[in-house]
């Protein structure tokens, strides 16, 4: 073999290898800085995931091929991130067999054990939506049901001054008004005719299982580790030693500051 | 074996070698900035398969002396 061949076929080799090289550290330098300010992080079950993980306590938790089933009360999973961001958009899709309430937090203080909690399903107000008997008006987050149109917007409900026993909320705060709450020992009362909450009813897929939205602002979260604190609520599993959720995906959209916005461009 | 395998082999095992030593101080610097983006076992295999190839050629043109 020529002696000039050779030398330019180890000069292409070598250019193609440290350019590839070049693009690998670029890659992860991108992965780690974000300089668009957007990431898209999943967990699925029996995948080994660096970002959505330790999923604790193990006794509450059975781990399989296609799904994480939450057995009890209060199950604790991290985010970890390789930056710091601003907001999550976390999508969980899960089925939750005969549960009542499911909910997620996100841990805002360390030392008080205080988390942000927010809802991803409850049953009552599923069934009243799903129903068609009541009348339904959405704004925002807020979800407001009436058993008869009384009000043409959530904001004449608000004004008005509405019979206390006559509302029950969920997740909402009526000032002044001590109204029932649609939690896990709801009981419908014939006198409701009002539900007002701050809850988005989940979507249901063909298979039975729901997709939830949730948005968490993570600016004044803690952030321990490079990981944002997570819980998965469900009071009826505190005492119950049957019912379960089967948990098969979470995904994790966060938001952040660009590099423009960083260098306040 | 030929040459041109050889020829590969070294250029592999100096850019693994480079690569390799630059995702260990990423590593050192900052944990988990590397191994969740990158499956470092399949670089380490090539730049050990790069190795074991040099060793071999070296070995054989050797025994051929």
């Amino acid at each position: 073999m020529p002696a000039d061949f050779m030398t330019s076929q180890r000069l292409k080799i070598r250019l193609f290898l440290w350019s590839f090289l070049l693009v690998t550290i670029g890659f992860l330098l991108w992965q780690n800085i974000v300089p668009n300010g957007h990431a898209v992080y999943w967990f699925k079950p029996g995948q080994n995931s660096w970002f959505i993980n330790s999923f604790e306590p193990k006794d509450r938790l059975k781990q399989a091929q296609q799904e994480i089933t939450v057995k009890g009360d209060l199950v604790y999973f991290n985010l970890k991130t390789p930056r710091a961001f601003d907001r999550v958009k976390l999508t969980l899709e899960y089925e939750p067999e005969d549960e009542l309430i499911v909910e997620v937090g996100l841990l805002r203080n360390k030392d008080l054990w205080r988390y942000e909690i927010k809802p991803i399903y409850n049953k009552f107000i599923n069934q009243f939506y799903q129903s068609g008997d009541w009348g339904v008006m959405e704004s925002g987050n807020t979800i407001f049901l009436q058993r008869q149109e009384t009000y043409s917007s959530i904001k004449q409900f608000l004004d008005s001054n509405q019979a206390t026993e006559t509302i029950a909320v969920y997740n909402y705060n009526l000032p002044n008004k001590q109204c029932q709450k649609i939690d896990e020992t709801f009981l419908f009362n014939k006198q409701t005719n009002y539900i007002i909450a701050n809850y988005q009813v989940p979507k249901l897929l063909a298979d039975n299982y729901y997709v939830s939205q949730l948005d968490f602002d993570l600016k004044s979260a803690e952030r321990d580790n490079q990981s944002y604190k997570f819980m998965i609520r469900v009071p009826g599993l505190k005492d119950s030693q049957t019912g379960e959720i089967k948990i098969r995906a979470i995904k994790a959209e966060v938001f952040g500051k660009t590099w423009r916005q960083f260098f306040k461009l | 074996m030929k040459k041109s395998v050889y020829i590969l082999a070294q250029e592999v095992f100096k850019v693994m070698l480079v690569g390799n030593v630059v995702f260990l101080i990423m590593e050192l610097i900052k944990p988990g900035s590397v191994w969740p983006f990158l499956n470092i076992i399949f670089w380490l295999i090539i730049w050990l398969a790069s190795a074991i190839i040099i060793v071999i050629f070296k070995v054989k043109s050797k025994a051929k002396m």
